[in-house]
């Protein structure tokens, strides 16, 4: 069961009590999952952990990628159910310029640090999210570095952050 | 009486403090001896490996997986190696396999001879540390003959493992494991069941079911809740399905079900389970000369998204990985169990002693470099 064999047992669970508004089923992918709307992400996540025949208890990771041939961000949660051997993946697409959704923090206390991490390394917002400030990163760090047009400052605060040439002109 | 009147007062627990396991940090505010709030502070060890991962091909990764867990970083090579052996449908053979499970068990258990081992000293008792590396000592020689390297293995590979086991390795381990399975109940007889030990842990920082879940704990701290859940037998992978082995759950034996206790004995006993798991796997082990490595020259998964978890020593390890069909990796996040576990730390510490933040530290297995990668 590394990846639910039923899943369509889960999609037709969600489909019955959300329909199909804001949701997109993906299951021809290599896992399959579910593409969701900003604005329905709270009610699939309520649904999810809530409903005693899908009970996803548990937030396994939230991950951000940067696809800027696509003038896009994407988050993605995966969960999984201890009650029914079960993970489910959904990925939330937001647009580069605003990247803006709703936080599930308040769903699953893990998404805390997740979300933290991904605002830090990626710079999405997670709107209602109790304390979102860096947490890999300094405080004062500009940028986020998993962007992939990220470029790196040659110094942070005075300390080089590029060997120089005549730093290891020693070794000649 | 009158009431005492107190304030509160700001300490700063780590980043060098002896306790804290490599560089993490805490803003205390307590009241006295009492904690008041307890704000973790990480990333001192962020070394960006998921950036650097996007920049190397499928195979070149594997050495910067063992800099995620250097405690158990064989656990951490497995799972970057069955995850892309997932996506690609590449096959391993059983000599490979097997080898995989005797190297990944030796190393579970000898992380968790750290993990117990150093939440005794951190509590004040110095001898069972010194027994617990007694025994990592030999296993570190173990794995040394086996890959040449003692702490950053980078042993498996995505298709098998490095290096095949040298002549007569198995006899000493086997030989290994009939010296360790005495040393486990002298270290329960010396610590475990304690009195002292025992009334330092018991009753302390209870996490109920539900909270660890939430919070997504893993491995022995999501067990020591009762929870059973293990990717081996659950979301099994490799030849883990064919042994077996049990999954011990914390049933609050001497204190609350879920408290630190329960996660020191969820991880002693694992370690006797190890043992076993080590000997049905050498029973099976292919003679020497069968194939250990089926090497690909060029890994291109098809594109798309994958999340791929294995049981490492401190619970799931997951590798998300997004490919766009080409030889790297176009985004790579390490979910770990470290990460979670320093997470649920602010809500546990509420309102307990600061000398129990040690407890709980302790108890939860953390490795630094592992909640920052």
């Amino acid at each position: 069961m590394s990846y639910p064999a039923d899943h369509g047992a889960v999609f037709d669970r969600i489909k019955a009590l959300l329909g199909e508004e804001g949701l997109e089923f993906l299951t021809e992918a290599a896992q399959p999952a579910v593409m969701v709307t900003p604005e329905r992400l709270l009610d699939l996540a309520r649904a999810l952990k809530d409903d005693p025949e899908l009970a996803f208890e548990s937030l396994q990771q939230v991950a951000g990628t940067d696809h800027p041939d696509d003038e896009k961000l994407r988050s993605t949660a995966t969960v999984c159910s201890y009650a029914h051997g079960r993970m489910l993946t959904f990925h939330v697409d937001v647009p580069r310029d605003r990247p803006r959704l709703p936080s599930l923090a308040g769903v699953w206390p893990a998404a805390d640090w997740h979300e933290r991490e991904s605002w830090d390394l990626l710079g999405i917002v997670y709107e209602g999210h109790p304390d979102l400030r860096r947490i890999m990163l300094p405080d004062d760090w500009e940028g986020h570095p998993l962007r992939k047009d990220f470029e790196e400052k040659s110094e942070y605060n005075g300390i080089p952050t590029q060997r120089e040439r005549e730093w290891l002109s020693w070794q000649k | 009486m009158a009431e005492v009147k107190t304030e509160l007062m700001t300490l700063n627990m780590g980043p060098q403090h002896p306790s804290t396991h490599g560089v993490i940090r805490f803003q205390l505010e307590t009241d006295g001896e009492i904690i008041h709030q307890c704000v973790p502070d990480v990333g001192y060890l962020h070394r960006s490996i998921e950036k650097i991962a996007e920049q190397l091909e499928y195979y070149q990764f594997m050495p910067f997986t063992d800099r995620v867990d250097y405690v158990a970083a064989i656990q951490a090579n497995h799972g970057w190696a069955v995850a892309c052996e997932r996506m690609t449908g590449h096959e391993v053979p059983e000599r490979g396999e097997v080898l995989r499970v005797i190297s990944a068990e030796l190393v579970r258990l000898s992380s968790h001879l750290v993990a117990v081992g150093a939440a005794a000293t951190d509590l004040g008792a110095v001898t069972p540390f010194l027994h617990a590396l007694r025994e990592r000592e030999a296993v570190n020689d173990l794995i040394e003959e086996l890959c040449g390297a003692r702490l950053t293995h980078n042993y498996v590979r995505i298709g098998g493992v490095s290096h095949d086991a040298p002549a007569g390795w198995t006899d000493k381990v086997l030989g290994f494991c009939d010296r360790f399975e005495p040393a486990v109940d002298e270290f329960d007889n010396l610590i475990t069941y304690n009195k002292i030990f025992r009334e330092r842990l018991a009753g302390v920082a209870a996490i109920s079911p539900e909270d660890a879940m939430g919070f997504g704990l893993v491995g022995p701290n999501l067990r020591g809740s009762g929870v059973d859940f293990d990717c081996r037998k659950n979301d099994p992978y490799g030849i883990y399905p064919e042994l077996e082995f049990d999954v011990p759950l914390g049933k609050g034996e001497i204190g609350e079900i879920g408290d630190c206790w329960d996660r020191f004995w969820c991880r002693v006993q694992e370690m006797r389970e190890c043992v076993r798991l080590i000997r049905q796997a050498i029973d099976r082990l292919p003679g020497s000369g069968a194939d250990f490595w089926n090497l690909k020259k060029v890994l291109k998964p098809a594109a798309g998204e994958y999340y791929v978890r294995t049981e490492s020593a401190r619970g799931e390890m997951g590798y998300y990985v997004v490919s766009d069909g080409s030889k790297q990796p176009y985004r790579v996040k390490i979910r770990t169990g470290s990460f979670a576990a320093m997470a649920i730390i602010e809500k546990l510490a509420r309102g307990t002693m600061i000398a129990d933040l040690i407890a709980i530290i302790g108890s939860l297995d953390i490795v630094a470099p592992e909640i920052d990668r």
